[in-house]
Protein backbone atom coordinates (compact mmCIF):
# COMPACT_ATOMS: atom_id res chain seq x y z
CA UNK A 1 0.00 0.00 0.00
CA UNK A 2 3.08 2.35 1.12
CA UNK A 3 4.37 1.83 -2.52
CA UNK A 4 1.47 2.39 -4.39
CA UNK A 5 0.89 5.62 -2.43
CA UNK A 6 4.38 6.79 -3.12
CA UNK A 7 4.18 5.71 -7.27
CA UNK A 8 1.22 8.08 -7.10
CA UNK A 9 2.54 11.06 -5.55
CA UNK A 10 5.76 10.47 -7.96
CA UNK A 11 3.12 10.33 -10.48
CA UNK A 12 1.26 13.31 -9.28
CA UNK A 13 4.75 15.22 -9.06
CA UNK A 14 5.87 14.41 -12.27
CA UNK A 15 2.69 15.40 -14.11
CA UNK A 16 2.56 18.72 -12.10
CA UNK A 17 5.88 19.72 -13.21
CA UNK A 18 5.19 18.85 -16.79
CA UNK A 19 2.15 21.00 -16.58
CA UNK A 20 4.06 23.70 -15.21
CA UNK A 21 7.16 23.57 -18.24
CA UNK A 22 4.70 22.90 -21.15
CA UNK A 23 2.92 26.16 -22.09
CA UNK A 24 3.37 25.91 -26.53
CA UNK A 25 1.67 23.77 -28.62
CA UNK A 26 5.18 23.08 -29.70
CA UNK A 27 6.45 22.46 -26.59
CA UNK A 28 2.97 20.03 -25.95
CA UNK A 29 3.54 18.07 -29.37
CA UNK A 30 7.06 18.08 -30.06
CA UNK A 31 8.74 18.36 -26.26
CA UNK A 32 10.25 21.96 -27.79
CA UNK A 33 12.71 19.68 -30.25
CA UNK A 34 14.86 19.74 -27.16
CA UNK A 35 15.54 15.79 -27.56
CA UNK A 36 18.84 13.99 -28.24
CA UNK A 37 19.68 10.58 -29.75
CA UNK A 38 19.75 8.41 -26.52
CA UNK A 39 16.10 9.99 -25.65
CA UNK A 40 14.67 9.48 -28.86
CA UNK A 41 16.16 6.33 -29.53
CA UNK A 42 15.01 4.28 -26.04
CA UNK A 43 12.17 6.08 -25.86
CA UNK A 44 11.07 5.17 -29.71
CA UNK A 45 11.95 1.90 -29.15
CA UNK A 46 9.69 1.49 -25.85
CA UNK A 47 6.94 2.80 -28.01
CA UNK A 48 7.24 1.24 -31.04
CA UNK A 49 7.25 -1.88 -28.46
CA UNK A 50 3.85 -3.12 -26.96
CA UNK A 51 2.68 -6.04 -24.74
CA UNK A 52 2.78 -8.27 -27.44
CA UNK A 53 6.66 -8.77 -26.73
CA UNK A 54 6.12 -10.16 -23.73
CA UNK A 55 3.44 -11.59 -23.72
CA UNK A 56 2.34 -12.73 -27.27
CA UNK A 57 6.25 -13.25 -29.26
CA UNK A 58 6.64 -16.06 -27.03
CA UNK A 59 3.87 -17.59 -27.14
CA UNK A 60 3.99 -17.26 -30.96
CA UNK A 61 7.27 -19.02 -31.11
CA UNK A 62 5.41 -22.02 -29.00
CA UNK A 63 3.47 -22.06 -31.85
CA UNK A 64 4.97 -21.76 -34.99
CA UNK A 65 8.72 -21.64 -34.03
CA UNK A 66 11.42 -20.26 -35.28
CA UNK A 67 8.82 -19.21 -37.79
CA UNK A 68 8.14 -16.63 -35.71
CA UNK A 69 11.32 -14.77 -35.81
CA UNK A 70 10.59 -13.01 -39.37
CA UNK A 71 8.59 -10.35 -37.34
CA UNK A 72 11.70 -9.60 -35.70
CA UNK A 73 14.04 -10.23 -38.16
CA UNK A 74 14.47 -6.70 -39.38
CA UNK A 75 14.99 -5.54 -35.82
CA UNK A 76 19.02 -4.83 -36.86
CA UNK A 77 18.19 -2.92 -40.26
CA UNK A 78 15.12 -1.03 -38.75
CA UNK A 79 16.53 1.73 -36.95
CA UNK A 80 18.94 2.59 -39.72
CA UNK A 81 16.01 2.31 -42.39
CA UNK A 82 14.04 4.41 -40.76
CA UNK A 83 16.62 7.20 -40.83
CA UNK A 84 17.62 6.74 -44.51
CA UNK A 85 13.90 6.67 -46.08
CA UNK A 86 11.92 9.11 -43.97
CA UNK A 87 13.92 10.44 -40.70
CA UNK A 88 16.60 12.71 -42.95
CA UNK A 89 13.95 14.08 -45.21
CA UNK A 90 11.71 14.63 -41.74
CA UNK A 91 13.98 16.67 -40.07
CA UNK A 92 14.43 18.44 -43.15
CA UNK A 93 11.02 19.58 -43.66
CA UNK A 94 10.95 20.38 -39.83
CA UNK A 95 13.55 22.58 -40.36
CA UNK A 96 12.15 24.57 -42.96
CA UNK A 97 8.44 24.23 -42.53
CA UNK A 98 8.47 24.29 -38.30
CA UNK A 99 6.06 20.93 -38.69
CA UNK A 100 4.79 19.75 -35.19
CA UNK A 101 2.87 16.52 -36.50
CA UNK A 102 3.06 13.74 -38.90
CA UNK A 103 0.29 15.32 -40.80
CA UNK A 104 1.97 18.68 -40.99
CA UNK A 105 4.18 17.51 -42.86
CA UNK A 106 2.46 15.76 -45.38
CA UNK A 107 0.68 19.36 -45.50
CA UNK A 108 4.36 20.92 -46.46
CA UNK A 109 5.31 18.76 -48.92
CA UNK A 110 1.12 18.45 -50.80
CA UNK A 111 -0.74 21.16 -49.34
CA UNK A 112 -3.42 21.58 -47.10
CA UNK A 113 -6.90 20.23 -47.32
CA UNK A 114 -7.36 16.74 -48.23
CA UNK A 115 -3.47 15.31 -47.54
CA UNK A 116 -3.38 17.09 -44.06
CA UNK A 117 -6.98 15.45 -43.25
CA UNK A 118 -6.69 11.76 -44.64
CA UNK A 119 -3.34 11.60 -42.70
CA UNK A 120 -4.98 13.14 -39.67
CA UNK A 121 -7.86 10.35 -40.04
CA UNK A 122 -5.34 7.65 -40.67
CA UNK A 123 -3.21 8.40 -37.69
CA UNK A 124 -6.62 8.95 -35.06
CA UNK A 125 -8.24 5.93 -36.19
CA UNK A 126 -5.44 3.72 -36.19
CA UNK A 127 -3.85 5.37 -32.96
CA UNK A 128 -7.29 4.99 -31.09
CA UNK A 129 -7.55 0.91 -32.23
CA UNK A 130 -3.77 0.32 -31.71
CA UNK A 131 -4.42 2.63 -28.20
CA UNK A 132 -7.32 -0.28 -27.44
CA UNK A 133 -4.98 -2.72 -27.40
CA UNK A 134 -2.49 -1.09 -25.12
CA UNK A 135 -5.83 -1.47 -23.01
CA UNK A 136 -5.99 -4.56 -23.65
CA UNK A 137 -2.60 -5.40 -22.86
CA UNK A 138 -2.78 -4.02 -19.79
CA UNK A 139 -5.85 -5.77 -18.38
CA UNK A 140 -4.29 -9.10 -19.64
CA UNK A 141 -1.06 -8.38 -17.55
CA UNK A 142 -3.09 -7.73 -14.44
CA UNK A 143 -5.36 -10.93 -14.80
CA UNK A 144 -2.71 -13.23 -15.81
CA UNK A 145 0.69 -11.92 -13.91
CA UNK A 146 -1.11 -10.11 -10.88
CA UNK A 147 -4.25 -11.76 -10.14
CA UNK A 148 -6.02 -8.80 -9.97
CA UNK A 149 -8.68 -7.79 -11.96
CA UNK A 150 -7.59 -6.86 -15.49
CA UNK A 151 -9.90 -3.56 -15.41
CA UNK A 152 -8.19 -2.32 -12.64
CA UNK A 153 -4.99 -2.50 -13.93
CA UNK A 154 -5.46 -1.11 -17.15
CA UNK A 155 -8.02 1.44 -15.33
CA UNK A 156 -4.94 2.40 -13.49
CA UNK A 157 -2.41 2.38 -16.59
CA UNK A 158 -4.56 4.68 -18.80
CA UNK A 159 -5.25 7.24 -16.07
CA UNK A 160 -1.60 7.42 -15.00
CA UNK A 161 -0.50 7.64 -18.76
CA UNK A 162 -3.49 10.16 -18.92
CA UNK A 163 -2.70 12.03 -16.75
CA UNK A 164 1.33 13.02 -17.26
CA UNK A 165 0.54 12.97 -20.84
CA UNK A 166 -2.58 15.62 -20.53
CA UNK A 167 -0.50 17.63 -18.56
CA UNK A 168 3.16 17.65 -20.93
CA UNK A 169 2.21 16.18 -23.76
CA UNK A 170 5.66 14.75 -25.59
CA UNK A 171 7.60 16.75 -22.85
CA UNK A 172 6.86 13.94 -20.11
CA UNK A 173 5.83 11.58 -22.49
CA UNK A 174 9.39 11.20 -24.22
CA UNK A 175 11.01 11.34 -20.47
CA UNK A 176 8.58 8.55 -19.32
CA UNK A 177 8.85 6.37 -22.43
CA UNK A 178 12.85 6.35 -22.11
CA UNK A 179 12.38 5.21 -18.11
CA UNK A 180 9.90 2.83 -19.59
CA UNK A 181 12.28 1.82 -22.13
CA UNK A 182 15.17 0.87 -19.49
CA UNK A 183 12.61 -0.95 -17.50
CA UNK A 184 11.43 -2.70 -20.26
CA UNK A 185 15.13 -3.83 -21.89
CA UNK A 186 16.56 -4.76 -18.33
CA UNK A 187 13.04 -6.87 -17.26
CA UNK A 188 13.20 -8.70 -20.95
CA UNK A 189 17.11 -9.70 -20.60
CA UNK A 190 16.63 -10.92 -17.30
CA UNK A 191 13.59 -13.09 -18.14
CA UNK A 192 15.08 -14.88 -21.46
CA UNK A 193 18.32 -15.49 -19.14
CA UNK A 194 16.07 -16.93 -16.34
CA UNK A 195 14.13 -18.67 -18.70
CA UNK A 196 16.89 -20.32 -20.80
CA UNK A 197 18.51 -21.03 -17.95
CA UNK A 198 15.96 -22.66 -16.35
CA UNK A 199 15.96 -24.75 -20.14
CA UNK A 200 19.75 -25.74 -19.09
CA UNK A 201 21.14 -23.24 -21.62
CA UNK A 202 20.10 -21.99 -25.37
CA UNK A 203 21.88 -25.21 -26.99
CA UNK A 204 19.91 -27.73 -24.67
CA UNK A 205 16.79 -25.91 -25.27
CA UNK A 206 17.32 -25.84 -28.77
CA UNK A 207 18.04 -29.64 -28.35
CA UNK A 208 14.76 -30.61 -26.86
CA UNK A 209 13.09 -28.61 -29.09
CA UNK A 210 14.44 -30.42 -32.05
CA UNK A 211 14.08 -33.67 -30.37
CA UNK A 212 10.58 -33.39 -29.50
CA UNK A 213 8.81 -31.02 -32.06
CA UNK A 214 11.57 -30.84 -34.75
CA UNK A 215 9.28 -28.67 -36.91
CA UNK A 216 9.38 -25.61 -34.79
CA UNK A 217 12.92 -25.53 -35.60
CA UNK A 218 11.95 -24.81 -39.42
CA UNK A 219 12.29 -21.02 -40.27
CA UNK A 220 9.50 -21.45 -42.87
CA UNK A 221 6.96 -23.41 -40.85
CA UNK A 222 3.29 -22.04 -39.65
CA UNK A 223 2.35 -19.99 -42.54
CA UNK A 224 4.85 -20.87 -45.50
CA UNK A 225 7.75 -19.26 -47.01
CA UNK A 226 5.98 -17.07 -49.21
CA UNK A 227 3.63 -15.45 -46.49
CA UNK A 228 6.78 -15.25 -44.10
CA UNK A 229 8.49 -12.89 -46.05
CA UNK A 230 5.73 -10.63 -46.43
CA UNK A 231 5.74 -10.69 -42.66
CA UNK A 232 9.29 -9.88 -42.68
CA UNK A 233 9.31 -7.14 -45.17
CA UNK A 234 5.54 -5.68 -43.35
CA UNK A 235 7.76 -5.40 -40.36
CA UNK A 236 10.99 -3.95 -41.89
CA UNK A 237 9.08 -1.38 -44.20
CA UNK A 238 6.43 -0.74 -41.27
CA UNK A 239 8.48 0.66 -39.10
CA UNK A 240 8.44 4.12 -41.54
CA UNK A 241 4.95 3.99 -41.61
CA UNK A 242 3.90 4.07 -37.82
CA UNK A 243 3.20 7.90 -36.44
CA UNK A 244 4.86 6.79 -33.02
CA UNK A 245 7.90 6.27 -34.83
CA UNK A 246 7.84 9.37 -36.76
CA UNK A 247 6.83 10.92 -34.20
CA UNK A 248 10.64 10.65 -32.76
CA UNK A 249 12.56 12.79 -35.62
CA UNK A 250 9.80 15.92 -35.12
CA UNK A 251 11.24 16.23 -31.26
CA UNK A 252 14.96 16.04 -32.57
CA UNK A 253 17.04 19.36 -31.28
CA UNK A 254 18.93 18.90 -34.65
CA UNK A 255 19.89 16.79 -37.79
CA UNK A 256 23.12 15.86 -36.14
CA UNK A 257 21.12 13.49 -33.35
CA UNK A 258 20.28 11.53 -36.40
CA UNK A 259 23.61 10.00 -37.00
CA UNK A 260 23.62 7.89 -33.58
CA UNK A 261 19.78 7.50 -33.38
CA UNK A 262 20.11 4.23 -35.31
CA UNK A 263 22.48 2.80 -33.15
CA UNK A 264 20.53 3.63 -29.72
CA UNK A 265 17.16 2.40 -31.26
CA UNK A 266 18.67 -0.78 -32.60
CA UNK A 267 20.63 -1.51 -29.12
CA UNK A 268 17.36 -0.66 -27.20
CA UNK A 269 15.04 -3.10 -29.49
CA UNK A 270 17.40 -6.05 -29.78
CA UNK A 271 17.49 -6.19 -25.44
CA UNK A 272 13.90 -5.80 -25.45
CA UNK A 273 13.22 -8.63 -28.25
CA UNK A 274 15.66 -11.40 -25.94
CA UNK A 275 12.59 -11.87 -24.20
CA UNK A 276 10.83 -13.15 -27.32
CA UNK A 277 13.70 -15.52 -28.45
CA UNK A 278 14.96 -16.41 -24.69
CA UNK A 279 11.75 -16.90 -23.44
CA UNK A 280 10.16 -18.32 -26.46
CA UNK A 281 13.22 -21.05 -26.67
CA UNK A 282 13.64 -21.82 -22.85
CA UNK A 283 9.66 -21.77 -22.36
CA UNK A 284 8.93 -23.83 -25.59
CA UNK A 285 11.62 -26.55 -24.13
CA UNK A 286 10.34 -26.77 -20.57
CA UNK A 287 6.47 -27.25 -22.28
CA UNK A 288 7.91 -29.54 -24.31
CA UNK A 289 9.76 -31.34 -21.87
CA UNK A 290 6.35 -31.23 -19.70
CA UNK A 291 7.82 -29.44 -17.14
CA UNK A 292 5.34 -26.43 -18.06
CA UNK A 293 1.41 -26.87 -18.51
CA UNK A 294 0.33 -24.70 -20.67
CA UNK A 295 -4.07 -24.58 -22.05
CA UNK A 296 -2.82 -21.82 -24.87
CA UNK A 297 0.59 -20.81 -26.35
CA UNK A 298 -0.44 -17.31 -24.67
CA UNK A 299 0.28 -19.15 -21.53
CA UNK A 300 3.97 -19.97 -22.05
CA UNK A 301 5.08 -16.72 -20.67
CA UNK A 302 2.54 -16.13 -17.84
CA UNK A 303 2.94 -19.99 -17.09
CA UNK A 304 6.33 -19.69 -16.86
CA UNK A 305 6.56 -17.06 -14.29
CA UNK A 306 4.78 -18.63 -11.95
CA UNK A 307 6.30 -21.80 -11.75
CA UNK A 308 9.83 -19.98 -10.17
CA UNK A 309 7.14 -19.25 -7.25
CA UNK A 310 9.18 -15.73 -7.35
CA UNK A 311 6.99 -12.91 -6.43
CA UNK A 312 9.82 -10.87 -7.46
CA UNK A 313 9.93 -12.29 -11.22
CA UNK A 314 6.46 -12.18 -11.69
CA UNK A 315 6.50 -8.12 -10.56
CA UNK A 316 9.14 -7.79 -12.38
CA UNK A 317 7.51 -8.92 -15.61
CA UNK A 318 4.08 -7.35 -15.03
CA UNK A 319 5.99 -3.84 -14.70
CA UNK A 320 7.96 -4.39 -18.17
CA UNK A 321 4.65 -5.06 -19.84
CA UNK A 322 2.50 -2.20 -18.11
CA UNK A 323 5.63 -0.47 -19.07
CA UNK A 324 5.04 -1.15 -22.84
CA UNK A 325 1.37 -0.20 -22.71
CA UNK A 326 1.79 2.85 -21.14
CA UNK A 327 5.17 4.21 -23.38
CA UNK A 328 3.23 3.19 -26.52
CA UNK A 329 0.32 4.41 -25.19
CA UNK A 330 1.90 8.04 -24.44
CA UNK A 331 2.75 8.41 -27.67
CA UNK A 332 -0.58 7.40 -29.01
CA UNK A 333 -2.63 9.92 -26.79
CA UNK A 334 -0.42 12.95 -27.95
CA UNK A 335 -0.87 11.94 -31.78
CA UNK A 336 -4.97 11.57 -31.46
CA UNK A 337 -4.70 14.81 -29.42
CA UNK A 338 -2.60 16.49 -32.55
CA UNK A 339 -4.75 15.14 -35.32
CA UNK A 340 -8.39 16.21 -33.48
CA UNK A 341 -7.47 19.36 -32.35
CA UNK A 342 -5.12 20.78 -34.56
CA UNK A 343 -4.60 18.47 -37.99
CA UNK A 344 -8.48 18.15 -38.98
CA UNK A 345 -9.59 21.50 -38.12
CA UNK A 346 -6.94 22.95 -40.11
CA UNK A 347 -7.94 20.42 -43.12
CA UNK A 348 -11.61 21.67 -42.99
CA UNK A 349 -10.31 25.17 -42.88
CA UNK A 350 -10.41 26.39 -39.48
CA UNK A 351 -8.09 27.85 -37.11
CA UNK A 352 -6.48 25.48 -34.49
CA UNK A 353 -8.14 26.63 -31.18
CA UNK A 354 -5.25 29.09 -28.89
CA UNK A 355 -3.89 27.13 -26.02
CA UNK A 356 -3.15 23.57 -24.69
CA UNK A 357 -6.52 23.22 -23.07
CA UNK A 358 -8.34 21.40 -26.55
CA UNK A 359 -5.17 18.91 -26.28
CA UNK A 360 -5.18 18.27 -23.13
CA UNK A 361 -8.86 17.41 -23.44
CA UNK A 362 -8.57 15.51 -26.52
CA UNK A 363 -5.72 13.66 -25.00
CA UNK A 364 -8.40 12.30 -21.91
CA UNK A 365 -10.76 11.82 -24.63
CA UNK A 366 -8.32 9.28 -26.44
CA UNK A 367 -8.14 7.45 -22.95
CA UNK A 368 -11.32 6.78 -22.33
CA UNK A 369 -12.43 6.17 -26.46
CA UNK A 370 -9.52 3.36 -26.28
CA UNK A 371 -10.45 1.93 -22.77
CA UNK A 372 -14.31 1.67 -23.50
CA UNK A 373 -12.79 -0.18 -26.29
CA UNK A 374 -10.88 -2.17 -25.17
CA UNK A 375 -13.04 -3.52 -21.78
CA UNK A 376 -16.58 -3.42 -23.23
CA UNK A 377 -15.92 -5.28 -26.45
CA UNK A 378 -13.51 -8.33 -27.30
CA UNK A 379 -14.15 -9.01 -31.05
CA UNK A 380 -13.31 -5.63 -32.64
CA UNK A 381 -10.38 -4.83 -30.41
CA UNK A 382 -8.63 -8.07 -30.81
CA UNK A 383 -9.59 -7.36 -34.82
CA UNK A 384 -8.45 -3.60 -34.80
CA UNK A 385 -5.05 -4.74 -33.42
CA UNK A 386 -4.39 -6.70 -36.48
CA UNK A 387 -5.48 -4.04 -38.74
CA UNK A 388 -3.17 -1.40 -36.38
CA UNK A 389 0.40 -1.81 -37.76
CA UNK A 390 -0.94 -3.12 -41.33
CA UNK A 391 -3.54 0.72 -41.24
CA UNK A 392 -0.55 2.84 -40.92
CA UNK A 393 1.72 0.99 -43.19
CA UNK A 394 -1.20 1.01 -45.83
CA UNK A 395 -2.05 4.49 -45.63
CA UNK A 396 1.14 6.33 -44.85
CA UNK A 397 3.84 3.76 -46.04
CA UNK A 398 3.67 5.52 -49.66
CA UNK A 399 3.62 9.12 -49.25
CA UNK A 400 6.46 9.54 -46.17
CA UNK A 401 8.58 7.14 -47.92
CA UNK A 402 8.24 7.77 -51.84
CA UNK A 403 5.90 11.07 -51.46
CA UNK A 404 8.68 12.63 -49.22
CA UNK A 405 11.53 12.83 -51.30
CA UNK A 406 10.27 12.15 -54.75
CA UNK A 407 10.32 15.12 -56.61
CA UNK A 408 7.86 14.06 -59.46
CA UNK A 409 4.90 13.21 -56.59
CA UNK A 410 2.39 15.81 -56.43
CA UNK A 411 -0.91 16.57 -54.61
CA UNK A 412 -3.27 14.37 -55.96
CA UNK A 413 -1.24 11.18 -56.51
CA UNK A 414 -0.54 11.71 -52.51
CA UNK A 415 -4.11 12.05 -51.57
CA UNK A 416 -4.79 8.51 -54.38
CA UNK A 417 -2.42 7.09 -52.06
CA UNK A 418 -3.72 8.32 -48.78
CA UNK A 419 -7.57 7.13 -50.14
CA UNK A 420 -6.57 3.44 -51.67
CA UNK A 421 -4.21 1.93 -49.60
CA UNK A 422 -6.17 1.55 -46.34
CA UNK A 423 -8.96 0.56 -48.49
CA UNK A 424 -7.33 -1.98 -50.08
CA UNK A 425 -6.07 -2.91 -47.02
CA UNK A 426 -9.01 -3.29 -45.57
CA UNK A 427 -10.92 -5.25 -48.48
CA UNK A 428 -8.00 -7.47 -48.07
CA UNK A 429 -8.38 -8.36 -44.63
CA UNK A 430 -12.15 -9.00 -44.93
CA UNK A 431 -11.00 -11.70 -48.45
CA UNK A 432 -8.58 -13.20 -45.99
CA UNK A 433 -11.46 -13.68 -43.56
CA UNK A 434 -13.53 -15.15 -45.75
CA UNK A 435 -11.01 -17.64 -47.86
CA UNK A 436 -11.10 -16.01 -51.30
CA UNK A 437 -7.53 -15.11 -50.68
CA UNK A 438 -4.95 -17.36 -49.25
CA UNK A 439 -3.35 -15.78 -45.87
CA UNK A 440 -0.21 -15.16 -47.57
CA UNK A 441 -1.93 -11.79 -49.51
CA UNK A 442 -0.35 -9.45 -46.41
CA UNK A 443 -3.11 -6.63 -46.41
CA UNK A 444 -0.96 -3.89 -45.05
CA UNK A 445 1.63 -4.34 -47.84
CA UNK A 446 -1.04 -4.96 -50.62
CA UNK A 447 -2.52 -1.80 -48.97
CA UNK A 448 1.05 -0.23 -49.71
CA UNK A 449 1.34 -1.47 -52.85
CA UNK A 450 -2.19 -0.33 -54.32
CA UNK A 451 -1.06 3.26 -52.49
CA UNK A 452 2.80 3.51 -54.36
CA UNK A 453 1.06 2.59 -57.65
CA UNK A 454 -1.67 4.84 -57.12
CA UNK A 455 0.85 7.45 -56.18
CA UNK A 456 3.34 7.23 -58.76
CA UNK A 457 0.48 6.55 -61.57
CA UNK A 458 -1.67 9.56 -60.63
CA UNK A 459 1.12 11.91 -60.04
CA UNK A 460 2.59 11.01 -63.64
CA UNK A 461 -1.17 11.75 -65.38
CA UNK A 462 -1.08 15.38 -64.09
CA UNK A 463 2.15 16.43 -62.68
CA UNK A 464 2.70 19.68 -60.69
CA UNK A 465 -1.19 20.35 -59.71
CA UNK A 466 -1.78 23.01 -57.58
CA UNK A 467 -1.18 22.70 -54.19
CA UNK A 468 2.45 20.77 -53.93
CA UNK A 469 5.43 22.07 -52.73
CA UNK B 1 14.88 10.17 -62.27
CA UNK B 2 11.58 11.26 -62.91
CA UNK B 3 10.38 8.23 -65.35
CA UNK B 4 12.99 6.10 -63.61
CA UNK B 5 11.25 6.39 -60.33
CA UNK B 6 7.52 5.09 -61.96
CA UNK B 7 9.17 2.30 -63.42
CA UNK B 8 10.75 1.44 -60.63
CA UNK B 9 7.79 1.37 -58.23
CA UNK B 10 5.93 -0.56 -60.80
CA UNK B 11 8.11 -3.09 -61.35
CA UNK B 12 8.51 -3.69 -57.87
CA UNK B 13 4.65 -4.15 -57.29
CA UNK B 14 4.03 -5.71 -59.91
CA UNK B 15 6.96 -8.31 -58.69
CA UNK B 16 5.58 -8.66 -55.62
CA UNK B 17 1.85 -9.23 -56.95
CA UNK B 18 3.18 -12.05 -58.92
CA UNK B 19 5.18 -13.86 -56.27
CA UNK B 20 2.71 -13.55 -53.86
CA UNK B 21 -0.64 -14.52 -56.77
CA UNK B 22 1.76 -17.68 -58.12
CA UNK B 23 3.79 -18.46 -54.64
CA UNK B 24 7.12 -17.99 -55.89
CA UNK B 25 9.37 -17.18 -52.10
CA UNK B 26 12.59 -16.70 -53.71
CA UNK B 27 10.92 -13.70 -55.89
CA UNK B 28 9.33 -12.60 -52.94
CA UNK B 29 12.61 -12.37 -50.78
CA UNK B 30 14.68 -10.57 -53.98
CA UNK B 31 11.57 -7.88 -54.36
CA UNK B 32 11.21 -7.45 -50.47
CA UNK B 33 14.87 -7.11 -50.35
CA UNK B 34 14.86 -4.75 -53.48
CA UNK B 35 11.95 -2.42 -51.42
CA UNK B 36 14.20 -2.29 -48.87
CA UNK B 37 17.03 -0.74 -51.29
CA UNK B 38 14.68 1.30 -52.87
CA UNK B 39 13.12 2.69 -49.85
CA UNK B 40 17.10 3.82 -49.32
CA UNK B 41 17.34 5.57 -52.44
CA UNK B 42 16.83 8.71 -51.62
CA UNK B 43 19.14 9.41 -48.81
CA UNK B 44 21.62 7.47 -51.61
CA UNK B 45 21.34 10.26 -53.58
CA UNK B 46 21.82 12.83 -50.93
CA UNK B 47 24.85 11.61 -50.00
CA UNK B 48 25.82 11.96 -53.80
CA UNK B 49 28.96 12.20 -55.17
CA UNK B 50 29.91 10.43 -51.77
CA UNK B 51 29.10 6.25 -52.68
CA UNK B 52 30.32 5.22 -49.86
CA UNK B 53 26.55 4.43 -48.03
CA UNK B 54 25.44 3.21 -52.14
CA UNK B 55 28.18 0.47 -51.65
CA UNK B 56 27.93 -0.46 -48.17
CA UNK B 57 23.93 -0.53 -48.24
CA UNK B 58 24.22 -2.75 -51.63
CA UNK B 59 26.61 -5.31 -49.53
CA UNK B 60 24.26 -5.56 -46.55
CA UNK B 61 21.07 -6.14 -48.95
CA UNK B 62 22.76 -9.04 -51.04
CA UNK B 63 24.25 -10.31 -47.92
CA UNK B 64 20.49 -10.34 -46.53
CA UNK B 65 19.22 -11.75 -49.75
CA UNK B 66 21.69 -14.24 -49.83
CA UNK B 67 21.23 -15.54 -46.30
CA UNK B 68 17.21 -15.43 -47.37
CA UNK B 69 17.48 -17.66 -50.45
CA UNK B 70 20.06 -20.04 -48.50
CA UNK B 71 17.29 -20.19 -46.16
CA UNK B 72 14.95 -21.04 -48.78
CA UNK B 73 16.96 -23.83 -50.80
CA UNK B 74 17.56 -25.76 -47.35
CA UNK B 75 15.94 -28.85 -46.20
CA UNK B 76 14.03 -28.46 -43.11
CA UNK B 77 16.60 -30.13 -40.58
CA UNK B 78 17.81 -29.77 -37.36
CA UNK B 79 18.93 -26.52 -36.17
CA UNK B 80 20.87 -24.62 -39.16
CA UNK B 81 17.78 -22.18 -39.90
CA UNK B 82 17.04 -21.14 -36.58
CA UNK B 83 20.84 -20.40 -36.26
CA UNK B 84 21.60 -19.02 -39.78
CA UNK B 85 18.25 -16.60 -38.46
CA UNK B 86 20.21 -16.01 -35.34
CA UNK B 87 23.43 -14.99 -37.20
CA UNK B 88 22.53 -12.91 -39.40
CA UNK B 89 20.45 -10.77 -36.63
CA UNK B 90 23.48 -10.88 -34.71
CA UNK B 91 25.60 -9.87 -37.65
CA UNK B 92 23.80 -7.00 -38.87
CA UNK B 93 22.68 -5.63 -35.62
CA UNK B 94 26.34 -4.21 -34.82
CA UNK B 95 26.89 -3.45 -38.33
CA UNK B 96 23.60 -1.62 -39.95
CA UNK B 97 24.11 1.43 -37.10
CA UNK B 98 27.65 1.79 -37.72
CA UNK B 99 27.21 1.97 -41.53
CA UNK B 100 24.62 4.72 -40.61
CA UNK B 101 26.79 6.76 -38.32
CA UNK B 102 29.88 6.87 -40.76
CA UNK B 103 27.72 7.37 -43.78
CA UNK B 104 25.68 10.17 -42.14
CA UNK B 105 27.05 13.49 -44.29
CA UNK B 106 27.43 16.26 -42.02
CA UNK B 107 25.36 19.51 -42.94
CA UNK B 108 27.47 21.04 -45.70
CA UNK B 109 27.31 17.28 -47.43
CA UNK B 110 23.58 17.65 -47.52
CA UNK B 111 22.26 18.35 -51.22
Amino acid sequence: MILWILLATALAAFAFWGWRHTKSTQAFFTASRTVGPVLAGIGGTAAGLSAFVFVGGPGYFATVGAASLWIIFSAPLTGALQCWAVGERVVSLVKRHNCLTVPDLVAARFGEGWPRGLTALAVAVGAVATLAVQVKGAAIAGEVLLGVPGWLVAGAAVAATVLYSAAGGMRTGILAEAAQGVIMAAAAVALAIFALARAGGPRQAIATIAELRPELLDPWGGPGPTASIGIFLLFALGTCAQPHYLQKFLLLRDRESLRWLPAVMTGALLAVLTVWVGVGLGGTALWLRGELTILSPDQLAPALLASTGSQVFIIIAAVAVVAAVMSTAASLLNLVAAAVTRDLPQALGRTPGPGLGPARVATFGAGVAAAALALLSNRPVALLGVLGWGTFTAALLPVMVLGLWWSGANRRGAVAALAIGPLVQLSTEWARGTGLLAVRWEPGLLGAAAGAAALVLLSNLKPNVKGDQ
Amino acid sequence: MRRLVPISVLLLVAGWLTAMALDLPRMAAAVAVSCIGAACVGAVRGRAPDRRLAAALSAILIALLAALLFLLGKEPSGATGLYLQLAVMALLAPIVPIVYALTFPTDRDVR
